[in-house]
């Protein structure tokens, strides 16, 4: 497994995006706070941009971060994080999905594709100033200090 | 560590946790649970931890060592 990092994701994989983004079997778990996600931000859409496809979350500034295995044999992303600097201090995570087997507990989860999108996250906040945690929009409890 | 344990159950969303808990036997123990962690543990003892940290951690009283003054 090699996990390369990417702003984009190649136009022939919108139907594995979005199968990674609205049908994962997680999303029960945090389901009050998609929710409040959507009422704030709205409903996220896949589009296409010049580089390829991206998610977009209404007239809102996001950032997208995809995750993929070199590895194997499919181009489609194995994760995504979808992130947003609401106030000066701090990147907000917004969306984080990843495909089951790259989960804490799946067939490739030893690393935690999870974890390893926010700490991506919290690398692009140490360079940016003025930012110094990353929150969650789905736990607002869950501030990382970084 | 009564408190801590009931607040690693919060996280866990279950009625309590025993130090000798596998962490990894819970269901509801993923990235988000970790990350929950590691935000519990920076607010409530001042330690600010890696995930390889958490994820080394095999109990909850693993974790509890893992805050403790060495």
């Amino acid at each position: 497994m090699t996990i390369v990092f990417a702003s984009s994701a190649p136009k022939k994989c919108r139907c594995a995006l979005e199968k990674l983004l609205f049908l994962n079997p997680r999303q029960q778990r945090v389901r009050n706070g998609i929710l409040n996600s959507l009422e704030q931000f709205g409903q996220p859409l896949v589009e296409e941009t010049g580089g390829g496809l991206t998610v977009r979350l209404g007239d809102h500034a996001v950032q997208n971060l995809f995750a993929f295995d070199r590895d194997r044999h499919r181009t489609a992303p194995v994760g995504v994080v979808i992130f947003l600097r609401i106030t000066p201090v701090a990147l907000t995570v917004i969306h984080i999905a990843v495909h089951p087997a790259y989960s804490l507990k799946g067939l490739n989860g030893e690393m935690g594709l999870g974890l390893a999108l926010v700490e991506k996250v919290k690398e692009i906040a140490k360079q940016i100033v003025g930012v110094n945690r990353v929150d969650f929009f789905y736990r607002q409890e869950v501030r990382l200090r970084i | 560590m009564n408190e801590f344990l009931n607040k690693i159950a919060r996280i866990l969303e279950l009625e309590m946790v025993q130090e000798t808990d596998v962490l990894n036997s819970f269901d509801a123990w993923d990235s988000l649970s970790v990350l929950s962690t590691i935000a519990m543990l920076d607010v409530n003892y001042g330690v600010n931890l890696h995930a390889s940290d958490i994820q080394s951690a095999k109990t909850a009283g693993d974790l509890w060592k893992l805050i403790q003054p060495k």
